[in-house]
C-alpha cells in the first residue's frame, strides 16, 4: 500500500527583502499509515515549512507531494480544502485559535467545513473536550484562557474529526513541562488509535519516543533514524 | 522644534505605508467635496440669477395674472404696453418705468447674415436696469432712434471684434442701426435671453406701434419698474390702475403683481419671453443629496481613519509603555488627517474645475467657477473643517488606547460592529436612495420629451411663418407637394406654448372663466392626434378678422363651463366677454385635450376656432430618412414665396421640448451625476472596509483556511455580515424612495407612475454592487501563501 504521504524531490524558498531563502531542498520523505514521525533541527532549517507543505498549505516549488499516491502538488484549491477539512488535524506552535469564538466553537469549526455531518457534532466535541481536559472552560474565548489551555483547545480542533494525520508543530514548545507532557501523551494516545502524527520538536525526550526521527539542516534532511527499541 | 518635526514626518511614513488606505481615503473625500463643490455651484447659479445687475432686488418684473381669483390658470411675464406709462406717472409708490419687447428681425453685418433674435428697449432702460457698459454712454445709448446696444459676444459674432460703436448693423436689409454701447456679457443665470436692445425711439419700432394704440390691452411688453425707496406697490393698487385705463374690467378681469428681478426664476412657468424656470424643490433636494453624499465621504473617512488605528492600537500601545504622550498620538494622527483632506480638496477642487467645461452645457453653471475668492475659500475651508472633525473621533480613539492592550490583544471581532453596521445601513440607504430617485427623474423625463407627446417629436419640423410676412395658407400645398412631407397643419402657436392669447368666458351663472384662445386649421387635431370626444370639428378656415362664430372646446374648457358630457356642450352657445361686448359662439364639438410638452401644469381650458388671420405656425411631419433633404427644399420654397423675408425660421418639436424641458434634463442629469459619485463612494467605503476585515481577519482566515474552509466559505463568511444591514437599508429606503418619488412625480398634472420592476432592480443593484465589491476584493485579496499568517509572530 502506498504511503499516507510522500515528498519526493520538493523544494521550496522564500522571498523576503529582495532575498532569496531556500527553506527545503530536494527533500524526500514518506510517512506510514499509522505511523509516528517526529521532525528536529536547529531554528530556521525549514521545520515548519516542511510540515505547511505536507499539510497542503503551500505548494512546493518543484516536486510532488503524493497523499494516498495522488499528486496534490497541482490539485484544484477546492480538492485541496477538502483533504485538508477530513483528512488533516493541525496543530501550530503558537495556537491560532480563532479570538473571538469560544472554546467550544473554535473546536466545532473543524467538523463544519465538511459540510455534511458525518458526526454527532454536540456529542463528537464534548468527547474530545472531555478526552484533552478543557471541558470546563467550554464557553471561554481564547484569550481568557492560560497557554497550555489554548493548545488542549487546539488539540482537542485537531482530533475533533478523527483525521488521517495530525501536523504538529512544536505544540508544547510554549508550555512548561507538566503541561508539555500532558499535551504530549494525549498526541500520543491518539497516534495509538491509528492516526498518523506528526510532530516538529526541540524536544529530544518527545523526539525520541517517536518510530522515526527526521533530522534536519539547512532545508535538507541529514539523516533518517528509526527508534532505538 | 524637534518634536514638530516628528509629528509631521511620521504622518509622511504612515502615509507612504499604507498608501493604499491613504489612496482611498483620499480618493472617496475628494470624490464627495466634488460632487458637494457641484451642487454648490448649481446652487449659487440658480440663486443668483439676475444678481449680476447691481441693486437686482430693486428692479420689478410687472406680472400678468389672468385670474378673475382663485387658482390662476394663466399668468404673463409680460403687461400691457400702456401700463409702464400710467405706473410712471400715477403711482406714487413708482419711482421709474421702461419696457422691453421682444423681436426677431434678420440682420446683417459684412461678416454675417442672421434671423436675430433682440429687444425693443424704451430710451430709459438703462437707467432703470443699470447693465455694465464696456465702451459708449448707457445713459445716452438708446435716446436716438436707429441706435443699439449689444453685448461683447455679440459684438464679436457681428463684427469679429469688440470695440464696434459706430459701426452700423443692417436691418432687414433697409435699415441702418448704429451701435452706440457695447455691454459687458451676460453671465448665464440671467433672465436676459437677447443681447441685443434697439432704440424704440423710432416710429417703425414695435413698442412706438404699441404706444399709438393705447386700446391694444394684450400683454405685450416686459415692463420693469423702480419702487421709491421705502414704498411698496401692493397688487390692488396696481389692478385699480388697470382698471381705472380700462386694461381690465368685469370682464376681462386681469390683476397684476411686481416681482424683484431675482425671485422671477422661481416663478411658476408663464407663457414664454423667460425661461427657463427654476424649482426651489429641485435645490433642496440637491442640496440635501450633497449633503448626504459629503457626510458619507465623511464618515468613510473616518471609518477608514478607524480602522488604520484598529491595526495600529498594538504599536500606539506599545509606544505608550515605551512613554509616548497621549497628545502627541493626537497630534500625530490629526496632521496625518490634515494632510489627507487638503490633498483631497486640491484634487476636488481641481477636478471640478477640469470637469465643469463637460458638465456647463446642461447644467449651466457659467462663469468660472473660483471667479470668487470667498467662494473658493469658503468652499475648501466648510470642507476642511467637516472632514476634520470626521478625524477627530478616530484621533481620540487612539489617543485613549490603553497600555494594557499590548499584552493581549482584543478579540478581533468576526464582522463589524453596531456602529459601523448602522453606518453601512446608512450609506446603503442612500444609495438606494440616489439610485431610485434618479432613475424616477429619468423616467419622467423620458415621458415628458417623447411619451407624453404621443407623436415622433424628432419628425415634426415647427416652421415660423409669421416673421415679416402677411399671414396665409398658401405655403401648406407646395410642401405636401414634396416627397419628404407627410402631413402639415397651420396654427396659431400650438404645440408651443408662447404668447398665449387669453379669452374670457361668461358661464350662464355669471362666472367668468378664463381660456386660451387657439387657432388652428382643420388638419390640426388629426396632425397632433388629439382625439375629437363629441360633435365635429372644422371643414375649413376663414381669414376675415371679425370673431370666429364657431368653436370647438378642449376637455379642460368643458370641466370650467361645467357641462358633464361632451355631448352636452355641442350646439350650445358660449358668450366670451370681450371688450366690445360679449360675443356669442356655437360650440360644434369638443376634443380631448392636446398633450403638450408642459407636463408640469394641468392641461388649460382652450376654444379653438379657425380663423386664419392669425395662423403663425405650420407643423410639418417630415417622411423618416430624407429629413436633411427635405428641409432643404422647404427652404427653397419659402425663398420663392417670400424672397424678402429672411431666412425661414424653424425648428424640431423635439428642440423645442428639449429646450422647455431643460430644467428637468438638468435635475435628471446632476441626480444620475450624485449617484454615480454615491455609487462610488459607497464602493470606496466598502473596499475600505473589505480592507480592514481582510487585515484584521487574517489570521482568522488563514486559520479557517487550515482547517479545510474553501474560496467560496470564505467569500460567503465575508459577505455574510453585510447581508443585513443591507436588508434592513433596503426596508427603510426602498419605502421611502418610493414616496418621495410619487411625492414628486405628483407635482406633475402628467407623470408616470414608479414602477414596482424599477425599484426591485435598483434594490438587486446595491446587492450586486455591495456583494460584488466585497466577492471580488476577497478573491483578489487571498494571501500568497495560505501559511503566512499562521506565523507565530503576531
Ligand atoms: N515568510 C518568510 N519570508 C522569508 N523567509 C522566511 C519566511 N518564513 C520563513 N522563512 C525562512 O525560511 C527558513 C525556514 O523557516 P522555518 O520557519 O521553516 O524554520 P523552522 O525550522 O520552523 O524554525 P523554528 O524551529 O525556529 O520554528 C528560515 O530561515 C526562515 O528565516
Ligand atoms: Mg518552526
Amino acid at each position: 500500500m502506498a504511503p499516507l504521504i510522500s515528498l519526493r524531490g520538493v523544494n521550496f524558498s522564500y522571498r523576503a527583502a529582495g532575498r532569496r531563502v531556500d527553506a527545503l531542498r530536494d527533500i524526500t520523505l514518506d510517512v506510514e499509515r499509522g505511523e509516528f514521525v517526529s521532525i528536529c533541527g536547529p531554528s530556521g532549517c525549514g521545520k515548519s515549512t516542511l510540515l505547511n507543505i505536507m499539510g497542503t498549505l503551500d505548494r512546493p516549488e518543484t516536486g510532488s507531494v503524493l497523499f494516498h499516491g495522488q499528486n496534490v502538488a497541482d490539485a484544484a484549491p477546492g480538492a485541496l480544502a477538502r483533504l485538508r477539512a477530513f483528512d488533516i488535524g493541525f496543530v501550530f506552535q503558537s495556537f491560532n485559535l480563532i479570538d473571538s469564538l469560544s472554546v467550544y466553537e473554535n473546536i466545532k469549526l473543524a467538523l463544519l467545513y465538511r459540510h455534511k455531518p458525518d458526526f454527532h457534532i454536540d456529542e463528537r466535541v464534548q468527547e474530545v473536550m472531555d478526552l484533552v481536559g478543557i471541558a470546563h472552560r467550554a464557553n471561554h474565548l481564547p484569550n481568557q484562557l492560560s497557554g497550555g489551555q489554548q493548545q488542549r483547545c487546539a488539540i482537542a480542533r485537531a482530533i475533533v474529526g478523527k483525521p488521517s494525520i495530525i501536523l504538529a508543530d512544536e505544540p508544547t514548545g510554549n508550555l512548561d513541562s507538566e503541561n508539555a507532557a500532558q499535551i504530549f501523551n494525549i498526541l500520543k494516545a491518539v497516534n495509538a488509535e491509528g492516526c498518523t502524527l506528526v510532530i516538529v520538536t526541540h524536544a529530544p525526550a518527545q523526539a525520541d519516543q517517536a518510530e522515526r526521527i527526521v533530522e534536519m539542516l539547512d532545508g535538507k534532511i541529514q539523516f533518517t533514524r528509526r527508534r532505538l527499541s | 522644534m524637534m518634536r514638530l518635526a516628528q509629528g509631521f514626518g511620521q504622518p509622511g511614513r504612515i502615509l507612504s505605508r499604507y498608501w493604499g488606505m491613504s489612496l482611498l481615503k483620499v480618493l472617496s473625500l475628494a470624490i464627495g467635496f466634488a460632487a458637494a463643490f457641484i451642487v454648490a455651484l448649481e446652487v449659487r447659479s440658480e440663486l443668483g440669477f439676475d444678481r449680476f445687475i447691481p441693486d437686482a432686488d430693486n428692479i420689478y418684473l410687472l406680472r400678468t395674472l389672468y385670474a378673475p381669483d382663485g387658482p390662476e390658470q394663466v399668468s404673463s411675464d409680460q403687461s400691457p404696453a400702456g401700463m409702464a406709462k400710467w405706473l410712471a406717472k400715477e403711482s406714487p409708490s413708482i419711482d421709474a418705468a421702461s419696457r422691453l419687447v421682444t423681436a426677431e428681425w434678420p440682420m446683417r453685418t459684412p461678416r454675417i447674415t442672421t434671423q436675430q433674435p433682440f429687444y425693443w428697449a424704451d430710451s430709459n432702460f438703462f437707467d432703470l436696469v443699470p447693465l455694465k457698459a464696456v465702451s459708449g454712454d448707457l445713459s445716452h445709448a438708446l435716446q436716438k432712434p436707429d441706435s443699439m446696444v449689444l453685448t461683447q459676444k455679440m459684438a464679436r459674432a457681428f463684427f469679429g471684434r469688440e470695440d464696434v460703436v459706430g459701426q452700423t448693423v443692417m436691418l432687414s436689409d433697409w435699415l441702418p442701426v448704429t451701435v452706440t454701447a457695447v455691454l459687458a456679457d451676460f453671465p448665464d443665470n440671467t433672465s436676459f435671453g437677447r443681447q441685443i436692445f434697439i432704440s424704440s425711439e423710432a416710429g417703425y419700432s414695435m413698442l412706438s406701434i404699441l404706444d399709438a394704440h393705447p386700446e391694444w390691452n394684450w400683454t405685450s411688453c416686459l415692463t420693469f419698474v423702480r419702487l421709491k425707496p421705502g414704498a411698496s406697490a401692493p397688487a390692488a393698487s396696481l389692478s385699480a390702475l388697470a382698471t381705472r385705463h380700462g386694461v381690465s374690467s368685469r370682464e376681462h378681469p386681469m390683476t397684476f403683481e411686481i416681482v424683484a428681478l431675482p425671485r422671477v426664476h422661481f416663478l411658476p412657468r408663464a407663457d414664454a419671453p423667460i425661461a427657463p424656470r427654476g424649482h426651489p424643490d429641485t435645490i433642496i433636494a440637491m442640496i440635501a443629496v450633497a449633503i448626504l453624499i459629503v457626510v458619507l465621504a465623511v464618515v468613510n473617512f473616518s471609518e477608514l481613519m478607524a480602522i488604520q488605528i484598529d491595526e495600529r492600537r498594538h504599536e500606539m500601545a506599545i509606544r505608550k509603555t515605551l512613554g509616548a504622550k497621549t497628545h502627541e498620538i493626537c497630534l500625530q494622527v490629526l496632521v496625518e488627517a490634515a494632510i489627507l483632506v487638503s490633498l483631497a480638496l486640491v484634487l476636488a477642487a481641481a477636478a471640478v474645475e477640469r470637469f465643469l467645461p463637460v458638465l456647463d452645457p446642461i447644467m449651466r453653471i457659467g462663469q468660472s467657477p473660483w471667479s470668487e475668492a470667498w467662494f473658493l475659500w469658503g468652499s475648501l475651508s466648510v470642507g476642511f473643517i467637516i472632514a476634520m472633525l470626521g478625524a477627530f473621533y478616530p484621533a481620540l480613539a487612539l489617543a485613549s488606547v490603553h497600555p494594557r492592550l499590548s499584552r493581549n490583544r482584543p478579540p478581533s471581532s468576526s464582522g463589524p460592529s453596531l456602529s459601523r453596521s448602522l453606518w453601512t445601513v446608512a450609506r446603503f440607504s442612500l444609495l438606494i436612495l440616489l439610485l431610485m430617485t434618479s432613475y424616477t427623474v429619468y423616467q419622467q423625463w423620458r415621458f415628458a420629451t417623447s411619451d407624453a407627446l404621443n407623436h415622433d417629436a424628432n419628425r415634426i419640423l415647427l416652421l415660423n411663418t409669421a416673421s415679416d410676412v402677411p399671414a396665409d395658407v398658401t405655403l401648406r400645398k407646395p410642401l405636401l407637394a414634396l416627397k419628404g412631407v407627410q402631413k402639415a397643419t397651420y396654427s396659431r402657436s400650438l404645440p408651443e406654448q408662447s404668447n398665449i392669447w387669453p379669452d374670457w368666458i361668461r358661464r350662464a351663472d355669471g362666472q367668468i372663466i378664463q381660456a386660451q384662445r387657439q387657432s388652428v386649421d382643420p388638419h390640426f387635431f388629426e396632425f397632433y392626434d388629439v382625439r375629437s370626444l363629441a360633435g365635429q370639428t372644422f371643414s375649413n378656415t376663414y381669414a376675415e378678422l371679425t370673431p370666429a362664430r364657431d368653436v370647438v372646446i378642449n376637455r379642460a374648457a368643458l370641466q370650467a363651463l361645467g357641462f358633464k358630457a361632451p355631448q352636452d356642450a355641442v350646439g350650445r352657445d358660449i358668450n366670451l366677454a370681450r371688450d366690445t361686448g360679449d360675443i356669442v359662439s356655437h360650440v360644434i364639438g369638443v376634443v380631448d385635450n392636446i398633450r403638450l410638452a408642459d407636463i408640469r401644469e394641468p392641461a388649460a381650458p382652450m376654444i379653438f376656432d379657425n380663423q386664419s388671420a392669425f395662423f403663425n405656425r405650420l407643423s410639418v411631419k417630415l417622411a423618416p430618412g430624407s429629413e436633411t433633404e427635405t428641409i432643404g427644399q422647404i427652404d427653397r420654397i419659402w425663398r420663392q414665396a417670400y424672397p424678402r423675408a429672411g431666412p425661414l425660421e424653424k425648428q424640431f418639436y423635439s428642440e423645442y421640448v428639449r429646450a422647455e424641458y431643460a430644467d428637468m434634463y438638468q435635475q435628471w442629469y446632476v441626480f444620475g451625476l450624485l449617484s454615480v459619485i454615491g455609487v462610488t463612494v459607497c464602493i470606496f467605503g466598502l473596499i475600505g472596509l473589505s480592507i480592514h476585515i481582510y487585515r484584521t481577519d487574517r489570521k482568522e482566515i488563514a486559520i479557517r483556511n487550515a482547517l479545510g474552509a474553501s474560496k467560496a466559505d470564505l467569500i460567503a463568511l465575508r459577505l455574510k455580515p453585510y447581508l443585513r444591514p443591507l436588508l434592513i437599508a433596503n426596508l427603510i429606503a426602498g419605502p421611502l424612495a418610493w414616496g418621495i418619488a410619487v411625492t414628486w412625480l405628483h407635482t406633475f398634472a402628467l407623470h408616470v407612475n414608479p414602477s414596482w420592476l424599477a425599484f426591485l432592480l435598483a434594490s438587486a443593484s446595491t446587492f450586486l454592487i455591495a456583494f460584488g465589491t466585497l466577492a471580488i476584493h476577497t478573491a483578489l485579496a487571498q494571501p500568497a501563501r495560505s501559511s503566512s499568517p499562521l506565523r507565530n509572530l503576531e
